[in-house]
């Protein structure tokens, strides 16, 4: 299989439903990974692919929101629920928390596939934004520390002279700076720059 | 029936005026009497009867008690006595009527309250069945899209095909075992009896209850009698029981955190024909031994409140015993017996 196919990773208690669940992704081409508990899902290493999380919510030890909450903002895969005890309280935590759907057992197997669908795309997306702005910290890193002080006046629209002015040195040397900064950061225009910082959260 | 008790209703207010009349002028307390006899038939007769008290009570009580009225030195205060009198007579008769509407309110309220308490614990219980049966249901359908999904591929995949229709059969089975269960729970059927030995029941319990003693940190010590006879049980049935009393015993532990987690199964002969089984946790203890075999008393925050009544119907269908003991330590130790083989009688 090759390395772009999705994975799903399967968390639930009951082992009726995780090989269920787990032939029936298998047959429509899907990887998967199947887990009894959060801890188990937590020790395991998850290879570099795009996934999703299809969690349950009454779990031994961690509930399914607990889970949720924990991994919340690491790059953790999006996460469809799937239970047999939803109730609107945690049907609303969940959604509230970002997960991308909130299905009840017995389930319609098409509905899952399509939040299966949907959170791989949306794990798709955010895999490609990650690497992208990885990418622009890498590029950041080699900045010199005069270079990084000078980046805001940049882009924040000063004219060289008031930059010079401002950090009292000469306008040449802003001048030179500033060709660094545009090569290092591989920025095609001052606009192409001012993108750039604004992804890396410069201002 | 109903002209007959309004008939009683309203001939306790005449009696009670009649008898106030009588009373009164010995007394020298008209007043008291009266109000005495309006209150009686309020309290007694309700709304109409208590206003007819008080229409004889004036009446007599103007024709008795006061001065004539057309006699020259009639003095304004005996008017002022009836006015008075008829004030407290009426507000006494009002008082009392407003306090039989509240009582009633009350316990419709009541009623109502216990109807909505029971409609929600069965609620509660459907709750739970449902998801009994809606996780193999679920593995079922699953299987079904996958094996449909296996054989359509080219080639068709036949050994995971196969491998989905074998989990459909197995998952099929488990949810139609649900149904049966609780069919069995509510019907009371005879247990069917086998020559058991309650000891590898108990160990059976225990192996099956592993994970829930692990995660909770939770000590178990048995003390189990070696040489016990048979005796004749539903082996599903008494490893429902046993189930039930541990994992009451473990759910009581949870909250423990300043003594040891213990839970004691202890097994023996009592006299000579009788097995006693005893579970002793170190949990808070109950506060009302013997409701907690209530159908719907529950202390949790998510029981149905059915575990322990179901317990005992199995323990007596056995022709058994079940209850608890107080204990000085804290905690709770609940007990059930059972007649050895030879004394039981099927």
């Amino acid at each position: 299989m090759k390395e772009d196919t999705a994975i799903v990773y399967v968390l639930d208690d009951d082992s009726r439903v995780r090989e269920a669940l787990s032939s029936l992704l298998l047959s429509m081409g899907l990887r998967v990974e199947a887990f009894s508990s959060a801890a188990e899902y937590l020790t395991f290493e998850r290879p570099d692919s795009p996934a999703c999380l299809v969690l349950d919510l009454n779990l031994p030890g961690m509930s399914g929101l607990e889970l949720q909450r924990k991994i919340a903002g690491e790059d953790a895969p999006p996460i469809v629920f799937l239970t047999g005890h939803g109730d609107i309280p945690s049907s609303v935590r969940a959604m509230k928390a970002g997960a991308v759907e909130f299905l009840l057992k017995p389930f319609d197997h098409r509905e899952l596939l399509r939040a299966i669908d949907t959170a791989v795309a949306q794990d798709r997306e955010m895999r490609v934004k990650r690497a992208e702005i990885s990418e622009l910290r890498r590029r950041y890193a080699l900045l010199t520390p005069r270079e990084r002080q000078v980046l805001p006046f940049i882009v924040a629209g000063m004219l060289n002279k008031q930059t010079a002015a401002e950090l009292g040195i000469s306008e040449i040397t802003i001048q030179v700076h500033r060709a660094q900064i545009m090569r290092k950061m591989a920025a095609s225009s001052l606009a192409d720059l001012v993108k750039i910082a604004g992804k890396l959260g410069i201002s | 029936m109903n002209t007959l008790s309004n008939l009683r209703r309203y001939g306790i207010a005449v009696i009670a005026c009649g008898v106030a009349l009588v009373i009164a002028s010995p007394l020298n307390a008209e007043s008291s009497c009266f109000l005495l006899a309006i209150i009686v038939s309020s309290l007694f007769g309700g709304r109409g009867p208590g206003y007819l008290a008080v229409a004889l009570s004036a009446a007599a009580f103007d024709f008795f008690f006061l001065p004539a009225r057309l006699s020259l030195y009639s003095p304004t205060s005996s008017y002022l006595r009836f006015g008075v009198f008829l004030a407290a007579a009426f507000t006494a008769s009002q008082l009392i009527e407003a306090r039989r509407r509240i009582e009633q309110t009350l316990s419709q309220t009541q009623a109502r309250l216990s109807r909505a308490t029971q409609i929600a614990t069965v609620a509660e219980f459907a709750a739970a069945i449902a998801h009994e049966i809606s996780q193999p249901l679920s593995a079922v359908v699953a299987n079904a899209h996958a094996c449909t999904q296996w054989l359509s591929g080219e080639p068709p995949n036949l050994t995971n095909a196969r491998l989905a229709t074998e989990r459909i059969a197995r998952d099929g089975k488990d949810a139609g075992e649900v149904v049966q269960h609780i069919r069995a729970l509510f019907k009371k059927t005879a247990p069917e009896k086998v020559p058991l030995n309650i000891n590898t029941v108990i160990e059976e319990v225990i192996r099956l209850l592993r994970n829930e003693i692990i995660k909770s940190k939770i000590a178990v010590e048995t003390n189990l009698e070696k040489t016990l006879p048979a005796t004749l049980g539903d082996r599903v049935q008494l490893q429902q029981v046993i189930f039930n009393l541990l994992l009451n015993g473990i759910e009581a532990m949870q909250t423990v955190t300043n003594r040891p987690k213990r839970l004691l199964i202890r097994s023996n002969l009592e006299g000579t024909d009788t097995i006693r089984v005893e579970i002793q946790d170190y949990g808070p203890g109950l506060t009302d031994s013997e409701k907690v075999f209530e159908a719907f008393y529950t202390t949790k925050e998510k029981g149905m409140g059915m575990g322990l009544s179901i317990c005992r119907s199995i323990v007596e269908a056995h022709g058994g015993q079940m209850g608890n003991t107080p204990s000085e330590e804290p905690g709770t130790t609940f007990f059930f017996t059972l007649p050895l083989e030879a004394g039981s009688s099927t």
